[in-house]
């Protein structure tokens, strides 16, 4: 086959993409940039996420049809890399649907994390030191916690027993 | 050139390769460690990846040995090692037994090393698409190895094979090192899953359809699957968890605004899928053993090809299943629970299947077959106490006890590892070139089996009166089912060395194995045992119904199965009825 | 990986280990291939398999930005001044230049020119290093100003952005500066070098402290935005990693094209690595606007 067939056709083992068409998308493709960055100063919240996600999709399209082939290619390997979208968000959609559940307590354990740690220490210290009833008292709440400053934290402590682990 | 034979695709047009003989196959076509170590040969990395698996299967067994002796009597009874108390040890054990047994032995063990030898030939093929491919995932396997025992000899790790988090990420163990393991081993999943992927799409011999193929390659195919898409997810979790752990990103960590229970939804999205990666090749095995030694043309052939693609599928919507108890939201458990009874399907319509095949079949008794019925017994145990964990309410009391342990044994050892033996039996004349001697075979088989039985059906009793997993002392009411079970493990650990020795014994002392000594259909069983080189030493057989098992005859003499040739009657009866 | 995965695909010297075949064959079909289409088709279909697996990989990440992003978006609103909006553009527009110059080789490997394919590889390569080279900007700034991950993110004060009522006042060492009169601050005329250090160092002093009243009157900071930063470099670092892996791929495949192993009936590792390349572009499309045009 010889240099000067180059035409929008199939050349030997697959598709040959002509000059013009290359230059072409890749204008769209910079036009398309220069398009998002303009629309993202417009501010149009709540359709800002969406303008920017359609802009980005048809510009991932252009890619994938046209500089990957995929327009000119096996239609099996177009439904392979579909699938990988699917799947993706399969694992997006599920996940995202179930976090919202844990964020108040993420929130408070995010707030209260120091008080937490000196707790936690305060106990390791006080189980150290033999003082069960203290401890007890603690975690049934009838001993009030005083925070700061009841004890230095006893930093590398051993881990509590054989079932630490087991979560 | 040899390899241009196989283009021709018909046994009567082929040429004989002017070089090998028939005594040069691919175990003694060349030698050195190199030739092995570096060897594109699908066959000798199949094998390496085999001894490679059972290393690390002794490894994991001696941490299980070790931990059901542990817990012969309550009270602790390890030593404490170095600054670690003794029940530190017994969570390191635990940890180390599961990572072990999952990562190194259970999810390449059917896949990586009898697919790699089977699968090529199943498809009259010189070698799978990308050998080198093949064989840096092979070479990835080891890497990963490597770093689980760098783990377990630079201070372990007491994480459970789950690696939760915020456990992962303030534990003083070796975590990033055996996450790097994991993170490796999967890379070399992924790329055994590409290659048989393309290699079933590619390169089927001319006359085999998707619908023609061998149900091994169905499964094979289902697994690929499954790799591909599962488990790169595994590797950014792991990759995430690392990265966590040595530079605070703080993504599942409360204290920076993170979600723990994000990360159980990454690992789980993999690793529920994971459990089909292990499964799935199993029942592979399984449809072969089953027909053949029925002698009987496999029964539901598009009902079992089609559910190995579903239960893949469906494996994907099931992952909250394991989260019940962690927090995530009612909504969602429900779903996920609701979903999960769909997966009983297609595994239910295999087991149907494969009885209806046994029925008014000639049940061939060998042990290969031994440990495909087995099979079926465990992983139908394992499959239906699965139901009670799969519904959420029920599973609530369950979860985190030892009736998890034992359903997830029964479906793991009684179900893959089963399998993995019957298949190791079944190709082992094909690999080795030797036959085993079947009656201590058989007798290691059932001594398994019962040894396995002792050991984990008293754990059902146990999580149901309520013993928590992964504790290294138990209140005095378990002690009974406690030392039952442990006496178990002991009758297995003396079936499974019956099994080895027999093995062994088979390479020096078996009796030179015929092509065909089971009267298989599957092109594997068209070339001489061991393979030449090249798969096939004259010519590709026609690929046709690989269970039409009559075309196939015991011959006393050779004592093997020979070919036999197509009568008129039977061309005529075929034409009549174009069954497959 | 990449490359990994592209010289397994089209393995083109192969012939086994240890089995003589002194048959004169076609050097580039593999010896397990029928024809050159099938180990076309193969190693076509190899690959995009992989892209799957990239693809699925990377959606981790876009899993944790959906939730974080979802659940927080004042987070996101908040952190994204951080960002550099002209460096994101300016190299989305360099990625894109590189795709179309990978393009290009693909066509010129089809077509046999060897010299307009050595010559767009080359083009790739340069691209993808000024890729890298404007991340390293932007990351050297961010470490420079403290703005780093999780339990990293340590802004210095002039680094802070400022919020007060929910509207985007600006950075606070920008209106520190503005506010001192420090904005373009002359050097006074006979001064020492030590003096001049020095009075450098008292003005840098200034706008720091300035700018630590100006954030206290702001808005606090939302909690969340060390995450935001997690996932930002998390992102961008992988997909830098892969800019790296293709950047290797394509030395690869210039050394070959040098030495003229491609030819219109075996181009396959031109094709599988351009389209290794496109991901790459694809996820930065992406990652471009989720990442500096949040508004």
């Amino acid at each position: 086959m010889s240099a000067t067939a180059a035409h929008d056709d199939h050349h030997g083992l697959a598709h040959t993409m002509s000059p013009k068409m290359l230059i072409g998308i890749w204008a769209a493709l910079i036009a398309l940039t220069g398009f998002t960055v303009w629309t993202a100063g417009l501010h149009l919240h709540p359709f800002d996420l969406v303008i920017a996600m359609i802009i980005a999709t048809v510009k991932a399209l252009l890619v994938a049809l046209f500089f990957m082939h995929l327009l000119y290619d096996r239609p099996f390997n177009g439904l392979v890399f579909m699938l990988s979208f699917v799947f993706a968000a399969i694992f997006v959609v599920f996940s995202m649907f179930d976090t919202g559940n844990n964020q108040t307590l993420i929130a408070a354990r995010s707030e209260v994390a120091p008080v937490v740690e000196e707790w936690r220490a305060t106990i390791v210290e006080e189980a150290a030191e033999g003082d069960m009833e203290y401890i007890r008292g603690l975690v049934d709440g009838s001993i009030p916690f005083e925070h700061e400053g009841h004890g230095e934290a006893a930093e590398g402590a051993p881990e509590g027993d054989g079932a630490a682990a087991g979560h | 050139m040899s390899s241009t034979t196989q283009t021709t695709g018909t046994a009567t047009t082929a040429v004989a390769p002017q070089q090998s003989s028939p005594s040069e196959n691919y175990l003694n076509c060349s030698k050195g460690f190199l030739s092995w170590f570096f060897t594109l040969d699908h066959k000798r990395i199949g094998i390496m990846y085999l001894c490679a698996i059972f290393v690390s299967f002794a490894l994991g067994g001696f941490f299980a040995l070790a931990l059901r002796t542990e817990l012969f009597f309550p009270g602790m009874d390890f030593p404490a090692i170095g600054s670690r108390s003794p029940e530190a040890v017994y969570n390191q054990m635990f940890t180390l037994h599961g990572a072990i047994m999952v990562f190194l032995v259970i999810i390449p063990s059917i896949p990586a090393a009898l697919g790699n030898f089977v699968l090529p030939i199943m498809l009259g093929q010189v070698d799978v698409a990308f050998p080198r491919l093949n064989l840096f995932s092979f070479h990835l396997y080891v890497i990963g190895a490597i770093f689980f025992v760098a783990t377990l000899l630079g201070g372990g790790l007491d994480t459970g094979w789950t690696f939760y988090t915020p456990y992962s990420t303030s534990t003083d163990t070796m975590v990033i090192t055996a996450v790097m393991g994991a993170f490796i081993l999967g890379f070399s999943s992924i790329f055994t899953g590409i290659n048989f992927m393309v290699t079933i799409h590619k390169m089927r011999p001319p006359g085999m359809g998707f619908f023609n193929m061998p149900l091994f390659l169905w499964g094979m195919y289902a697994t690929a699957v499954i790799q591909v898409l599962a488990t790169p997810v595994l590797g950014i979790t792991l990759l995430m968890l690392a990265i966590e752990r040595s530079v605070g990103l703080g993504i599942f960590d409360p204290a920076l605004g993170g979600d723990p229970v994000l990360f159980q939804h990454f690992f789980w999205f993999y690793s529920h899928p994971a459990v089909y990666i292990m499964i799935l090749p199993g029942m592979a095995v399984i449809s072969e053993i089953i027909s053949v030694f029925s002698r009987k043309h496999i029964f539901g052939y598009k009902f079992i090809a089609i559910s190995s693609i579903a239960i893949a599928l469906f494996g994907f919507f099931v992952w909250g299943h394991h989260m019940f108890t962690s927090g995530q939201s009612t909504a969602m458990s429900t779903i996920f629970s609701a979903i999960t009874f769909s997966v009983a399907v297609p595994s239910a319509i295999k087991m149907f299947n494969w009885m209806t095949t046994m029925y008014k079949g000639e049940i061939v008794l060998k042990a290969p077959m031994v440990w495909a019925l087995g099979f079926m017994w465990l992983f139908g145990i394992g499959g239906l106490t699965g139901l009670f964990l799969g519904t959420m309410n029920t599973d609530v009391y369950y979860h985190d006890t030892y009736f998890v342990v034992a359903h997830f044994h029964y479906v793991m050892v009684g179900g893959t590892l089963w399998a993995f033996f019957g298949g190791i039996y079944y190709w082992w004349p094909k690999i080795t070139g030797k036959m085993y001697d079947e009656k201590p075979a058989i007798i290691g088989s059932l001594v398994a089996l019962l040894g396995f039985n002792v050991l984990f059906f008293p754990q059902f009793f146990l999580g149901n009166m309520g013993m928590p997993r992964r504790y290294a002392d138990y209140l005095p009411e378990f002690t009974l089912w406690h030392q039952v079970s442990t006496i178990g493990a002991y009758i297995l650990l003396v079936g499974l060395v019956i099994v080895a020795w027999n093995l062994l014994k088979s390479l020096t002392s078996g009796r030179k194995a015929p092509a065909n000594p089971w009267g298989g259909n599957t092109l594997e069983w068209h070339t001489s045992s061991p393979p030449p080189h090249y798969n096939f030493e004259n010519s590709i057989p026609t690929a046709d119904d690989p269970y039409d098992l009559d075309r196939w005859a015991w011959d006393p003499e050779t004592q093997s199965y020979v070919h036999v040739p197509l009568t008129e009657a039977d061309l005529a009866a075929r034409a009549a009825h174009p069954a497959h | 990986m990449s490359s990994t995965s592209t010289t397994a695909a089209d393995a083109p010297h192969d012939a086994g280990t240890g089995h003589g075949d002194d048959h004169a064959h076609d050097v580039t079909l593999a010896h397990h291939f029928e024809s050159h289409e099938q180990q076309f088709d193969a190693g076509k279909l190899g690959i995009w398999v992989f892209l799957v697996t990239e693809i699925l990989f990377f959606s981790g990440l876009f899993c944790a930005y959906a939730i974080w992003r979802g659940l927080h978006p004042e987070v996101f609103i908040y952190s994204h001044h951080y960002l550099d909006t002209f460096w994101g553009a300016v190299n989305t527009v360099v990625l894109l230049v590189s795709s179309l110059t990978a393009a290009w080789a693909v066509r010129s490997a089809q077509l046999g020119d060897q010299k307009n394919l050595v010559r767009n590889l080359l083009l790739t390569i340069v691209c993808a290093f000024g890729f890298l080279g404007i991340k390293t900007i932007e990351y050297s700034a961010k470490v420079h100003h403290g703005t780093l991950p999780g339990e990293h993110f340590k802004p210095h004060p002039s680094a802070m952005v400022l919020v007060e009522d929910g509207e985007y006042i600006g950075v606070a060492g920008d209106l520190a500066r503005k506010e001192l009169g420090l904005v373009d601050p002359e050097m006074p005329a006979g001064l020492t070098e030590e003096q001049e250090l020095a009075l450098v160092e008292a003005r840098a002093h200034a706008i720091e402290l300035y700018s630590a009243k100006l954030v206290e009157q702001a808005d606090p900071v939302p909690p969340s935005v060390p995450t935001f930063f997690s996932i930002y470099f998390f992102m961008t670092g992988l997909h830098g990693v892969h800019v790296v892996a293709g950047i290797i791929a394509m030395f690869w495949l210039l050394k070959r094209a040098k030495r003229g192993d491609f030819t219109p009936k075996y181009f396959g590792a031109v094709d599988y690595t351009a389209l290794y390349w496109h991901l790459v572009d694809l996820i930065w499309i992406y990652l471009f606007p989720l990442l500096y045009l949040i508004s």
